[in-house]
């Protein structure tokens, strides 16, 4: 620790040293900082930026100077590199609807489906049926494979809301609700969410992510990035520990982009948009899929029966993705057709840069 | 010139192949690293980023289209080895680039003949590869079991159309008892477009004739409305949903147009002019590929004679009466009629642009195009004497 010594005023910057840094003046540090950092705190004496800076410089003298402050972050931080082989893993059970979405959801294995350990994101407009796509995939999950645990957490829906929701969609009857406008009258929304987070369940959709945000923030009085930081990070959780498939809905703008945190953005398995065509048809479209790459930016187009159930055009998807191909092989073609001319005239070279241009000719007419 | 007539599917396997190795190469350049001087044209040559390449006459006509020069002068000029071209091509560069700023373009080569043979805008490009319209016919035949593949041409400049027909036999008694036809379309590669063409089969005599009679309804159902001749825009899946789409309307109303048998009535009963068989007849003759020079000229001779009596009749008539031919307008000779209907100069040129006649033809593939040509005349402008009943010479 540093000596104190000197007078009144040297002390108390001594002495702050010792207290606040550890008794080191640390490296790589602006002084102007560092005296900034020291002025805030209130204190009857007047200590100047010279004095200060004098005293600094004699502590240094004296050898007490340490880490820089990144570096001291550094050296606290313990990494943990291991093989891919050493790490474990939830199960990744493959969820099926048997239904043309599925397709869409992963590619690893014939017919596709929703993989557990993942979490998607589900953009759209309002009214093209995120909802009820959705839970029409709980549903059919469910139907597939009664065994699967499913969860819809509806943050912005009271019990008459579902309960007319249920009389025009059927379908969802037998999918487990969790309601949270109950808990956010008590103030226990968070614990209701990290409790279902964690309960085992397969597939969980939150609908939606944004409202629950705004919740959070009017129930416990957080601020937005602590609502949403905690939000993300307990559905990434829910995914990576307990190997569940997350599906959040999330608000957009009006001119259709997504608007939330880039960090959900960046962590999640896939990016999934609903939206309405020209002609006003509706179709999902996947923008990014870490499970299926071959389905991304093909679109399925699907109606809503007046039954309220959710109708593929598994046949325009097909007509679709064998477009995309033959795009696809026809841009490969033409590199092929590029690679060609390169080798018989250019000797396999790729750039053409200018020539001399060619010496100026007088237009007729021209003196 | 190569041509398959019904073509199976080991054999279209094999037209395939052939045409994706005879695939004309493209590489986008920088405009400014294109280089003519004086010595260009008779050279055959220009100089690519420093690089010197060969290219063939018709690139300077290309050229020459593209900075907005004058067709008809870019021709004369090349014809008489004008050394003036190169100066306008030159100048015709440089203001290109300036009133472009720079940009790129694009070179279209034939591999075979190792020679540029094209140069275009790179938006101007939409030719599909022929791998990938092999693809689509593939795709197109099997999507409809009624269509077969009549007949692939193929000329010595890599222009390629692949004709379809439908099997349904449709018949026009008013214009003949023999006037049965097959009807479907052509897909045709250019060195940079591909297109949909309406196509048809005379089928006593197996004659195919590549025609567009303009806009308008076909197959009687006028709710159907499109170009008969249709160009790919692009090489996006969209494109080619659009390409496929326009397909599928023809389908709908079995590939016929609805003013075919006007037009083929029209044809059947209007005499063609003396310059409708004369450009027939000189188109055919143009495309005789013989070294033999006196095997050449009882070539042209037999076309004249037995394929297109019409043109020595009439100009036998004219001399008859004391006028020489060769002081005659184009517009004069419009008025002077043959003694063949239009649809016997329209059947002439496809029964020699889809039968082995035993005369060399090159491009019996345009020879198809010309016709259709000429037999649409009669739904656009109309034929030269369609109403003209008082043409007497």
């Amino acid at each position: 620790m540093i000596e104190i010594k000197g007078g009144k005023k040297e002390q108390i910057v001594r002495e702050w040293f010792n207290n606040h840094k550890e008794g080191l003046v640390p490296a790589k540090t602006k002084v102007l900082d560092l005296f900034q950092e020291f002025g805030a705190e209130e204190r009857d004496e007047d200590i100047s930026y010279g004095l200060f800076n004098g005293v600094l410089k004699k502590i240094m003298g004296e050898g007490h100077v340490g880490a820089s402050p990144a570096a001291a972050k550094r050296d606290s931080v313990e990494t943990k590199i291991m093989t891919v082989e050493d790490m474990t893993f939830p199960d990744f059970t493959l969820h099926k609807t048997k239904k043309k979405v599925d397709e869409l959801f992963s590619d690893h294995e014939v017919g596709g489906g929703l993989y557990g350990g993942t979490v998607t994101i589900v953009i759209g407009e309002s009214g093209v049926g995120k909802s009820t796509v959705l839970l029409d995939v709980l549903a059919s999950i469910k139907d597939a494979n009664p065994d699967a645990k499913v969860l819809y957490v509806s943050s912005e829906m009271t019990k008459n809301d579902i309960g007319f929701y249920y009389k025009k969609t059927p379908a969802i009857g037998k999918v487990p609700t969790l309601l949270l406008m109950e808990h956010v009258k008590d103030g226990t929304i968070d614990i209701a969410l990290e409790k279902e987070f964690n309960a085992g369940h397969d597939i969980i959709l939150l609908d939606s992510y944004q409202d629950v945000v705004v919740k959070l923030k009017e129930a416990l009085n957080w601020k937005s990035t602590k609502a949403e930081s905690w939000l993300t990070n307990m559905m990434i959780e829910a995914a990576e520990k307990n190997g569940a498939a997350v599906l959040a809905i999330q608000h957009m703008t009006k001119g259709g982009q997504y608007v939330g945190s880039t960090y959900l953005k960046h962590a999640t398995t896939a990016m999934m948009e609903m939206m309405f065509d020209i002609t006003g048809q509706r179709y999902i479209e996947f923008s990014k899929n870490r499970r299926g790459g071959s389905g991304v930016g093909k679109r399925l187009y699907f109606k809503l029966d007046e039954k309220g159930n959710v109708v593929y055009d598994a046949s325009r998807y097909e007509e679709t993705k064998s477009l995309m191909a033959i795009e696809e092989k026809e841009t490969i073609r033409q590199a092929d057709l590029n690679k060609k001319f390169e080798d018989m005239f250019l000797n396999g070279k790729k750039d053409v840069t200018d020539d001399s241009v060619e010496e100026p000719v007088e237009k007729e007419g021209d003196e | 010139m190569a041509r398959e007539k019904s073509v199976n599917e080991a054999r279209f396997l094999e037209i395939r192949e052939q045409l994706s190795k005879a695939e004309h190469a493209t590489k986008e350049v920088p405009l400014s690293s294109i280089s003519v001087d004086e010595k260009s044209m008779r050279k055959g040559q220009i100089l690519v980023g420093g690089t010197p390449i060969t290219v063939n006459s018709y690139f300077f006509v290309r050229l020459a289209s593209m900075l907005k020069l004058s067709t008809g002068l870019t021709h004369e000029l090349l014809k008489n080895n004008d050394d003036k071209l190169a100066m306008h091509l030159i100048n015709g560069l440089k203001d290109y680039r300036s009133s472009t700023k720079g940009g790129n373009v694009l070179l279209i080569a034939n591999p075979n003949t190792k020679e540029i043979v094209d140069i275009c805008e790179p938006s101007k490009y939409r030719k599909l590869s022929n791998e990938t319209v092999f693809d689509l016919t593939s795709r197109i035949l099997n999507d409809h079991s009624n269509m077969i593949i009549e007949s692939v041409d193929v000329d010595h400049r890599g222009r390629a159309s692949i004709n379809l027909l439908n099997n349904d036999e449709v018949g026009f008694a008013n214009a003949g008892a023999d006037e049965f036809f097959k009807f479907g379309f052509s897909i045709v590669q250019t060195s940079r477009d591909t297109y949909v063409e309406m196509y048809n089969q005379r089928l006593v005599c197996t004659n195919g004739l590549r025609a567009s009679l303009g806009q308008g309804a076909i197959g009687g159902n006028r709710d159907i409305q499109f170009q008969e001749t249709f160009k790919l825009q692009g090489h996006s899946a969209e494109d080619v949903k659009i390409f496929l789409n326009h397909i599928e309307q023809m389908k709908k109303a079995n590939f016929v147009p609805t003013s075919f048998e006007a037009t083929l009535m029209s044809a059947v009963n209007t005499k063609a002019s003396l310059v409708e068989v004369q450009d027939a007849l000189i188109t055919a003759q143009r495309m005789v590929r013989e070294p033999d020079e006196n095997m050449k000229k009882a070539y042209l001779d037999t076309l004249d004679r037995k394929w297109f009596p019409g043109h020595a009749d009439a100009m036998a008539r004219i001399v008859k009466k004391g006028i020489d031919p060769t002081k005659l307008s184009e517009k004069q000779k419009s008025f002077i009629k043959s003694n063949m209907s239009v649809w016997d100069v329209v059947n002439s040129m496809t029964f020699l642009g889809s039968n082995n006649t035993g005369i060399p033809l090159d491009s019996k593939e345009s020879l198809k195009a010309t016709a259709g040509s000429l037999f649409g005349k009669g739904t656009k402008s109309g034929y030269d004497l369609q109403f003209a009943e008082f043409a007497s010479l």
